[in-house]
C-alpha cells in the first residue's frame, strides 16, 4: 500500500507542473502530425524544369516522358535563374533548363544542349539516367530525318517518310514486376511511422525528465520526511518508481490512444502493444532511477537526460526508420533498447504478429529494464537519505 | 555600467562553475550533432553517387542482347552500376529478393529476331526490389533508353528506305550506321553552389541554437530566482540603478551565448569536418542568433512569476521554435504550410543565414542578420519593458 501512496504522490506532483502536460500530452502529437505531414508530401525527389514557351513540341515531349516517372515529381519553375535558385537552396533536388527555341534549332540541324543543374558534391546520377532516357525518346523523329537526309532525300521527303513509317516501327516495352516483401510493409500513412517511433522516442525522453523529480524530492527534503516514517527504503524506492512508470505508460497510452482515433494508426494486438508498453515503460524507469541516483543536480539531470534520450532515440531508429541506416550503424542500434521496442512494435503492427512472436524482444526489453533497476536500486540505497544542498 | 560589467563578471562566473553551461551549451550539442550526423547525415544529403546493383538475364543470345550487355559494361566501368550475370530467370528473382541486386533485366529469347528482322514487338522484363525504388527507377531509364535507341535506328533506316534514299541491299550497312548516329541532342551538367548547409554542419547548427535558447533564457530566470531567494531586494537597497541588475545580466546571457556558440563552430570545424564558410560573416550570423534568441527568452520570461514557471515556458517556446524551424529534421520542400510557417521562427533564419554564408550569397545572409536583429529588438524590447516592474525598488 504504501508504495502505492508513494507513487500517488509522484503523479500528483508531476500533473501539477503544467509544463509537464506541454511534454507529454501536447509535444508529441505536434510532432506525429510534423512527421505526418513531411511524409505525406515531400517524400519524392523533386526535378525542377525550366521550360521557355518557345521550346515546341520536342520539349513539351522531354517534360511528358519525365512525368511519367514515379520515383520522381516533376515541378515547373519559371526562369533559369529560379531553377538555379532553388537547385542552391535544396527545394528540387537538381534543375532540367531545357533550351529556347529547342524544336527549331533541331529543325534547322544543330545540336542542342540540355542543362541540367546539380548542386555542387551531391549525387545525381540516377537522375542523369532518366533525363538520358527521355531525350532519347524526343529525339527519335529528328534523329531519323537526319538519317534520311543525309543520305540523299530532301527534308520535306525525309519527313513525310518517317511520319509514314513511324506507326509500323516495333516498339521494344518495358515492363517492371517487384519482387519481395516490402521491410516498410504497412508503412502507407506517413503518421505509422511517426506515430510508433515518437511514442518510443517520448516515453524514454519523458522518462529520464524523471530523474529530475527524484532529485527534487530529495532537494525538498520529501525522501528525508518519508525516510523519517516507519516505512522501509525498498518500500520509498519501490513507490519512487512506480510513479515514474506511471508518468510514462499514461503517456504512452495516451499517444496509442489518440493517433488510433485521430490518425487510424493501427497498433495491432492489444495485449502484444501493452506488454511493449510494460516493458520499455520499465526501462525508461530504470534509466531515470539511476541517473537520479548518479546526479545532484536537477538541471545536469535534466540536461543530460534529455540528450541521453534523444541520442538512443537516434541511434535506436526513433528519429528516421532502422531499416535505412548503413549497416554498422545498424548492429549499434541493437545495443539500445529503443531498437527493440520498434522491432517489436514492427512485428506487431505491420506483420500482424501477437505476443509469441515478440517474446525475444520483450526479453530483451526485460533484461534491460531488470539491469537498469537493479543498479538503481543499489545505488540508491546509499543515497536515498542523503539530503542534497 | 561598471556595477552592470562587475553583475554580468559574476554570472559568468558562476554558470561556468555550475556546468550547467558547459553541459546544455557545448556538451549536449555536439554529443547530440555527431550521433544525428552519423545516423541521419547520409539521408538527410547524400555525398557519394550510389552504385546501382543490377542483374542480368540475357536469353537473346543475339545483336540486340549483344548490345545491351555493352550498355550495362559501359555503365560498370564508369561505375554506376555493377553488374552480375545470371542463367536464369529464378536465379536473379532470388538475388532481387535477397537485395543482392536492386533489379534484374530479363532480355526474352528471340528479342533481336523479332525486333529486326520479323519486326514484331518485344518486351524486356524489370524485377525490382519492391524496397529499391531509385534503383529500380534506373534500370527502368536505362532499359528505356536503349528501347528507344533500337527505335530511332530501326526508323531511320526504314523511313531512309521509304523515301528511296537507301535500297534494300543497303539495310544491314544502314542499320549499323543508324546506330552509330551522333546524337541530336546532349546533356551537359552545370554544378551550382550549394547554399545549404552541409549534413555535419547543419546538425551542429540546428542543435546549438536550439540549445542556446536555454543558455540566454538563463538571465531573466536568474533575476526571478534573485527575487524569490531575497537577493533581488538586496541588490536593489544597494547604491545601483535597478537598471545595472537587468543589463548585467544581459550581457552575461549574450556573452555566453555567444561564447557556447563560437565554441562548438570551432569544435565541430575540428572534430567533425563542419564548415561555415566566411568566419566573419558567419559569426555575424552568430550574434544576431544569439540577440534573437535572448530577446526572445527575455520576453517569454517576462511573462512568468516565478522562476520555475519562466523556465517551463522558456522550454515551452524553444522547443516549439525549434520543431517548426526545421533544426532538427531539415524541411526541404518551399510549397505547404511547414515551409511557409518555418520562416516565423528565428532557428529558420538562422540556418538559412548560414546556409547563405556558406553558398558565398553574402547578400541574402544579410538579410537573414537583419531579420534576426529585428526578433532581438521587437522581442528584447517588449521583454525588458516587463522585466523591468520586477526591479522596481
Amino acid at each position: 500500500m504504501k508504495p502505492l501512496a508513494i507513487a500517488t504522490v509522484a503523479l500528483k506532483r508531476f500533473v501539477r507542473d503544467r509544463s509537464n502536460l506541454f511534454f507529454v500530452f501536447i509535444m508529441p502529437l505536434g510532432i506525429i502530425i510534423l512527421i505526418g505531414a513531411q511524409f505525406g508530401g515531400g517524400q519524392t525527389p523533386r526535378m525542377g524544369i525550366h521550360l521557355p514557351a518557345d521550346a515546341g513540341a520536342i520539349g513539351e515531349a522531354i517534360v511528358a516522358e519525365l512525368e511519367t516517372i514515379e520515383a520522381i515529381e516533376v515541378v515547373r519553375r519559371d526562369s533559369a535563374e529560379t531553377l538555379r535558385a532553388d537547385v542552391a537552396l535544396g527545394t528540387v533536388a537538381l534543375g532540367l533548363d531545357i533550351p529556347a527555341g529547342l524544336s527549331d534549332r533541331l529543325a534547322a540541324g544543330e545540336t542542342a544542349q540540355i542543362a541540367i543543374v546539380g548542386p555542387a558534391g551531391v549525387a545525381i546520377a540516377p537522375y542523369v539516367a532518366m533525363i538520358n532516357q527521355a531525350i532519347a525518346g524526343a529525339s527519335e523523329t529528328t534523329a531519323a530525318i537526319r538519317f534520311a537526309t543525309a543520305r540523299g532525300a530532301t527534308p520535306a521527303a525525309a519527313t513525310a517518310a518517317v511520319a509514314a513509317v513511324a506507326p509500323t516501327i516495333p516498339t521494344i516495352a518495358i515492363e517492371t514486376t517487384t519482387e519481395g516483401e516490402s521491410l516498410f510493409e504497412g508503412l502507407e500513412s506517413g503518421f505509422q511511422l511517426g506515430a510508433t517511433s515518437q511514442l518510443i522516442l517520448f516515453m524514454f525522453v519523458t522518462g529520464l525528465t524523471g530523474a529530475a523529480a527524484l532529485i527534487q524530492a530529495r532537494r525538498y527534503g520529501v525522501t528525508l520526511r518519508m525516510m523519517g516514517t516507519p516505512t522501509p527504503a525498498s518500500q520509498i524506492i519501490l513507490g519512487e518508481g512506480l510513479g515514474r512508470l506511471g508518468v510514462v505508460l499514461v503517456q504512452g497510452l495516451y499517444i496509442i490512444v489518440v493517433t488510433a482515433i485521430v490518425f487510424q494508426v493501427e497498433w495491432g494486438s492489444l495485449l502484444a502493444a501493452a506488454l511493449i508498453l510494460l516493458t520499455f515503460g520499465a526501462v525508461a524507469t530504470g534509466a531515470a532511477m539511476l541517473f537520479g541516483s548518479l546526479f545532484s543536480n536537477d538541471q545536469q539531470a535534466a540536461g543530460i537526460g534529455v540528450m541521453a534520450g534523444l541520442g538512443l532515440s537516434a541511434l535506436g531508429g526513433a528519429m528516421v526508420p532502422y531499416e535505412i541506416f548503413p549497416t554498422t550503424m545498424q548492429t549499434i542500434a541493437h545495443f539500445t533498447p529503443q531498437y527493440w521496442a520498434l522491432d517489436a512494435f514492427a512485428e506487431v503492427q505491420r506483420r500482424g504478429g501477437g505476443v509469441l512472436d515478440i517474446l525475444p524482444q520483450l526479453g530483451v526489453l526485460a533484461a534491460f529494464a531488470a539491469v537498469l533497476l537493479g543498479l538503481a536500486t543499489l545505488r540508491m540505497r546509499s543515497t536515498l537519505g542523503r539530503s542534497v544542498a | 555600467m561598471l556595477t552592470a560589467l562587475t553583475i554580468a563578471r559574476k554570472e559568468v562566473a558562476q554558470r561556468i562553475r555550475d556546468k550547467s553551461f558547459f553541459i546544455v551549451g557545448i556538451l549536449s550539442p555536439l554529443v547530440l550533432a555527431f550521433i544525428f550526423n552519423l545516423v541521419l547525415g547520409d539521408v538527410v544529403r547524400p555525398s557519394a553517387s550510389p552504385t546501382f546493383a543490377l542483374g542480368l538475364v540475357d536469353e537473346d543470345d543475339a545483336e540486340l542482347g549483344e548490345a545491351f550487355r555493352e550498355m550495362l559494361a559501359a555503365a560498370e566501368a564508369s561505375g554506376f552500376a555493377t553488374v552480375t550475370h545470371f542463367d536464369t530467370e529464378a536465379a536473379a528473382t532470388d538475388a532481387v529478393n535477397d537485395g543482392d541486386v536492386a533489379a534484374a533485366f530479363i532480355l526474352p529469347e528471340g528479342m533481336s529476331a523479332a525486333v529486326l528482322v520479323l519486326n514484331q514487338e518485344a518486351t524486356i522484363r524489370i524485377i525490382g526490389n519492391v524496397d529499391r525504388g531509385i534503383g529500380r527507377a534506373v534500370a527502368e531509364a536505362m532499359a528505356g533508353r536503349f528501347a528507344e535507341i533500337v527505335r530511332t535506328a530501326s526508323l531511320s533506316v526504314q523511313a531512309a528506305l521509304a523515301a528511296g534514299a537507301i535500297t534494300p541491299d543497303q539495310i544491314g550497312r544502314a542499320i549499323a550506321d543508324a546506330a552509330a548516329q551522333a546524337p541530336v541532342m546532349t546533356v551537359e551538367i552545370v554544378e551550382v553552389r550549394s547554399r545549404q548547409l552541409a549534413s555535419a554542419t547543419f546538425f551542429v547548427a540546428g542543435l546549438s541554437m536550439f540549445f542556446i535558447f536555454f543558455i540566454v533564457g538563463l538571465s531573466v530566470t536568474s533575476l526571478l530566482e534573485e527575487r524569490t531567494h531575497g537577493t533581488l531586494a538586496r541588490l536593489l537597497a544597494a547604491p545601483i540603478r535597478p537598471a545595472s541588475i537587468v543589463v548585467g545580466k544581459t550581457i552575461a546571457s549574450i556573452g555566453l551565448g555567444i561564447l557556447g556558440m563560437a565554441v562548438l563552430a570551432i569544435a565541430s570545424t575540428i572534430l567533425m569536418g563542419a564548415e561555415w564558410g566566411n568566419p566573419l560573416i558567419a559569426a555575424l550570423v552568430i550574434v544576431a542568433a544569439v540577440i534573437a534568441a535572448a530577446g526572445i527568452m527575455t520576453f517569454v520570461g517576462g511573462l512568468a512569476r516565478t522562476g520555475e514557471q519562466a523556465q517551463n515556458l522558456q522550454t515551452v517556446v524553444g522547443l516549439t521554435l525549434a520543431m517548426l524551424g526545421g533544426t532538427f529534421v531539415p524541411i526541404t520542400t518551399n510549397e505547404g504550410f511547414l515551409a511557409s510557417v518555418r520562416y516565423i521562427t528565428p532557428n529558420a533564419w538562422f540556418m538559412r543565414g548560414l546556409g547563405e554564408v556558406s553558398g558565398g550569397a553574402y547578400g541574402e545572409a544579410f538579410q537573414a542578420i537583419g531579420v534576426l536583429l529585428l526578433f532581438g529588438v521587437v522581442f528584447g524590447g517588449a521583454g525588458l519593458f516587463l522585466v523591468r516592474r520586477l526591479v522596481k525598488p
